[in-house]
């Protein structure tokens, strides 16, 4: 950047190194820092979010998806919904687009140590816990069991694939995967049905257990009270919350719930403090 | 430490001009087609004779409505992103009434803290506000409610209360306003305990005058407990959804960043956006404000409030504005006094 | 003219003939009215018909709130009742969906009366748009209040004037005048929103792929939205005023639309909202229809 005056709304220049199809209309982007200087100094938690921007188009919210501890690049998924993902869609390998973060709070990784993890995600709700799952699992013998439940409407919609064969084939990790009644195919091997009913199913037990849960906002509202009925009292479930947001810093005014920034205050909120927030979101 | 003064009218006119002279731009109230706006002035004789308020608010000036954050250049050897020039000189706001100085205090907060707005910042640095008392506030007024005065301080440098047609009671409020009395010694005459009585006379006919009032008192309280009520479709009903009051309310400081222009070249830009518009929270497959009463809810809960649990203090200062600018007659102050009755009729049971 | 009013209200909520009312009722200022919403009978005691009474309630028609509560009465003057025969055309309404309480009227005060304090309708103080007023009595109604009025005489066209000494100045001259009033323009959309024709559930403004019109609040911007609604608005414009009214930085919008609503009554001999019978000037097509003006 040039001379003139600094401020918080400027964006870095990211490069993109790879992009995934994941399933029809989300992509996974894989990108770096320009400057290596910013590269190097970089860092950020799980469950924090960025702002990407295709210059021209605008900029959009992305949870980070890539694991802190793998320091070599970053990772967003997005799904195709409007008109700066579609932009972000059609971007290609060496395309420089911009990006602002990290923002936001982050999971509370200290207090889930000894803890049994038990991950719940719906669609492209998988993205901001993939980030903590790789977290967690780079850190393996911090934490007790490890069990993934992740569904989509179907198997096409089934984001990381790859992962999640990979979760399925480590010892050390259950994987549960589902679809929506209706998106099986012939070769389908897992569950049938939706995540919040499967998870009743498995009833994994609340004894020291921490459940970390992402999805559509009514998926999460299924599971809240699905967890609540398998007795999680509501400071063992975690979530992470979405509202539109522009300028990811507490200022522009547009993603509150209630008093509470999902910028600022959030993403990552336990069940307890989304009791006191209104029901607006 | 100089604190008090006399500025007469003459000399009044000399300080803008000594300013001005000093490089620094002077904006002071106009009338222009109709409305009274801070434009720049060259000289004393442009300000608009008598009026009670500007149509819009000094906010204009810290978060105007559209600015650019950068320009971007895409080239074949990359993208080339530069940040926008900072402003050179130094703005004077001269005839700010004390409801819109008062604005500032209130919304620094949103743009310091520990991510600092330099947009916002930087300008509040380069702006040295001159704050005139009103002698006749208007029907629409309502500063006192909620704390505030028509001869109050806050937010000034320095402060006038015309003490008659050709004398001004100057106090100095700020470090930078005292600046300015020492940079111009010859311009203050000392002032007398008359003088100060007199001042403080102005203050006080004034303050009397205002006849819309509203005990806030136990508002915040209700406001926590009553997300949900039928109050909220019944206050809203007749609301356009436009975003007049918004767009003039000195406190309201939502935004949005939008790109402008194509692949090759265009500017980023922070421009004024509002809650009573469906687009600024709707999501591809989630509105969480679908009906305008829920949005005009979020209008009310954000000024007294959410920004109380935030900040501590209300995003209102009673200017009136919102109360002038509706189409269709909402009432700002109705509605505060609909729920001091509920409050009332509560606690009487 | 306003017991009339309230009498008639009660009884068309107590026979249940309509679910809800759109009326006036006083404002919390002086001499000010503002829209009232009425379910209940013993609501109309706060009814009102006064020269305050600016609004055209029509914009509330087309909007869900309003929609969902059953048959719905409504108080209009003339040129409101002009906006409901454009939605009636337009097939936003059915006629039979709205009861028309008309209101025969003499005038109502202008914006400058009114923040002025000037409660008193005279000549001075009247709108402009009633200066040209052919819809004194509207052009129907299911139960007048008041006797019929005749359309004005012919008088001093206030638009007109305006308009032609516009014309008269160069091109340079007129880019200056409309640069200047566009400028102030805050993109508030008050104009729309008072609209009763712009009801579209996606104003152009809101479309983002690609952006049409800029919504930044420069120049650039502010031509774009102006223009594009004064389009937009050709041969459907009742000339109600609301628009200039809402505004809250005094931009004659009126002119704008005036000018266009001129041009299509020259070009077509069309002028919208006095027969929804018929079809809309630009929104039909004839092979008779005059292209000399298309280059």
């Amino acid at each position: 950047m040039s001379e003139g005056m600094t401020h918080i709304y400027q964006p870095d220049l990211v490069r993109i190194e790879e992009i995934v199809e994941e399933t029809p209309d989300i992509k996974t982007l894989r990108f770096n820092f320009v400057e290596e200087e910013r590269a190097r100094s970089f860092s950020f938690r799980a469950g924090q979010f960025c702002q990407l921007s295709v210059f021209g188009e605008g900029e959009a919210t992305f949870c980070l998806s890539s694991s802190p501890t793998r320091r070599d690049f970053l990772e967003c998924s997005l799904k195709r919904v409007g008109k700066v993902t579609q932009a972000l869609h059609d971007r290609e390998v060496g395309d420089i687009i911009g990006f602002r973060g990290p923002y936001g709070n982050w999971f509370p990784l200290e207090e889930m140590r000894g803890k049994n993890l038990i991950f719940v995600g719906g669609g492209i709700g998988l993205a901001p816990l993939r980030s903590l799952i790789w977290n967690c699992l780079d850190r393996r013998d911090e934490f007790l069991e490890v069990t993934i439940l992740y569904g989509a409407r179907s198997v096409a919609d089934l984001v990381y694939k790859a992962e999640l064969k990979e979760w399925e084939s480590r010892s050390d990790v259950k994987l549960i995967k589902t679809v929506d009644p209706g998106g099986e195919d012939e070769s389908w091997d897992g569950e049938v049905g939706f995540v919040p009913t499967v998870l009743e199913r498995f009833s994994p037990s609340p004894q020291e257990a921490v459940l970390i849960t992402c999805g559509p906002p009514i998926m999460i509202k299924f599971v809240l009270q699905a967890a609540d009925k398998l007795g999680f009292s509501p400071d063992q479930v975690i979530t992470t919350l979405e509202m539109k947001m522009k300028c990811g810093l507490g200022k522009c005014g547009r993603c509150n719930i209630g008093s509470v920034y999902v910028c600022k205050d959030g993403p990552v909120f336990t069940y307890r403090q989304i009791l006191t927030l209104p029901p607006e979101f | 430490m100089v604190k008090e003064r006399i500025l007469s009218r003459a000399n009044r006119d000399r300080l803008l001009d000594r300013l001005r002279e000093e490089g620094l731009r002077v904006f002071g109230p106009r009338l222009t087609d109709g409305l009274v706006l801070f434009l720049e002035i060259q000289s004393a004789s442009e300000l608009a004779p008598d009026y009670r308020n500007s149509t819009r608010s000094i906010k204009d000036f810290f978060l105007p409505p559209q600015e650019p954050l950068l320009r971007y250049g895409v080239r074949k050897e990359g993208v080339e992103v530069q940040p926008p020039a900072g402003e050179e000189a130094g703005t004077v706001l001269f005839g700010v009434r004390p409801c819109d100085a008062a604005y500032l205090p209130i919304i620094d907060r949103v743009f310091s803290g520990e991510e600092k707005d330099q947009l916002y910042l930087s300008r509040r640095e380069k702006t040295l506000i001159i704050g005139l008392s009103c002698e006749t506030p208007e029907d629409t007024c309502f500063c006192t409610s909620l704390g505030y005065s028509p001869g109050g301080s806050q937010g000034c440098d320095l402060l006038l209360t015309p003490l008659g047609e050709d004398r001004f009671f100057v106090e100095f409020i700020s470090e930078r306003g005292e600046q300015v009395a020492v940079r111009f010694p010859e311009l203050w005459q000392d002032a007398s305990a008359s003088d100060r009585e007199r001042r403080r006379g102005v203050e006080a006919e004034a303050k009397a005058s205002i006849q819309r009032r509203v005990d806030m008192k136990g508002i915040k309280e209700w406001l926590d407990g009553h997300f949900d009520d039928p109050l909220w479709e019944e206050i809203s009903r007749r609301c356009l959804g436009c975003a007049a009051c918004y767009y003039l309310c000195p406190t309201c400081h939502c935004f949005d960043i939008v790109d402008e222009g194509d692949m090759w070249g265009g500017t980023r830009r922070r421009i004024w956006d509002s809650c009573s518009f469906g687009h600024f929270t709707q999501m591809p497959a989630h509105q969480p404000r679908e009906t305008q009463a829920r949005r005009y809810r979020q209008r009310i809960m954000h000024k007294f409030k959410y920004y109380v649990d935030r900040f501590g203090i209300f995003a209102c200062v009673g200017c009136g504005r919102c109360l002038k600018a509706c189409p269709v007659g909402i009432d700002l102050t109705e509605i505060l006094g609909i729920i001091r009755d509920r409050l009332s009729a509560a606690e009487r049971k | 003219m306003s017991q009339e009013l309230q009498e008639k209200a009660k009884e068309l909520l107590e026979k249940g003939e309509v679910e809800q009312i759109i009326g006036y009722g006083p404002g919390t200022r002086p001499g000010t009215a503002r829209p009232v919403f009425l379910t209940l009978p013993e609501e109309s005691p706060c009814l009102i018909w006064t020269p305050a009474c600016v609004h055209n309630l029509v914009v509330y028609l087309t909007r869900k709130e309003t929609r969902g509560r059953g048959k719905v009465a409504i108080t209009a003057k003339g040129c409101d009742v002009r906006a409901l025969f454009v939605l009636i055309q337009e097939k936003q309404l059915r006629r039979e969906d709205v009861y028309v309480i008309g209101l025969s009227c003499q005038g109502v005060l202008s914006k400058e009366a009114l923040a002025g304090g000037r409660w008193e309708l005279s000549e001075e103080t009247m709108a402009d748009k009633c200066k040209i007023c052919q819809v004194r009595t509207p052009l129907e109604y299911d139960f007048l209040v008041g006797e019929k009025v005749e359309p004005r005489p012919a008088g001093v066209d206030p638009y007109a004037a305006r308009i032609e000494e516009l014309e008269s100045r160069s091109s340079e001259e007129r880019w200056e005048f409309w640069r200047r009033e566009l400028s102030r323009c805050i993109k508030c959309y008050a104009c729309r929103q008072a609209c009763p024709l712009c009801y579209c559930r996606r104003c152009i403004t809101e479309k983002s792929v690609p952006q049409w019109i800029d919504k930044s609040a420069h120049l650039r911007g502010n031509l774009a939205w102006n223009l594009i609604r004064a389009f937009h608005l050709a041969g459907r414009c009742v000339g109600c005023g609301e628009c200039e009214r809402a505004c809250p930085v005094n931009i004659p919008l009126m002119l704008l639309n005036q000018k266009m609503s001129r041009e299509v009554a020259a070009q077509f001999g069309y002028v919208a909202g006095m027969d929804y019978t018929v079809e809309p000037a630009l929104a039909s097509f004839d092979p008779q229809d005059r292209q000399d003006f298309i280059h």
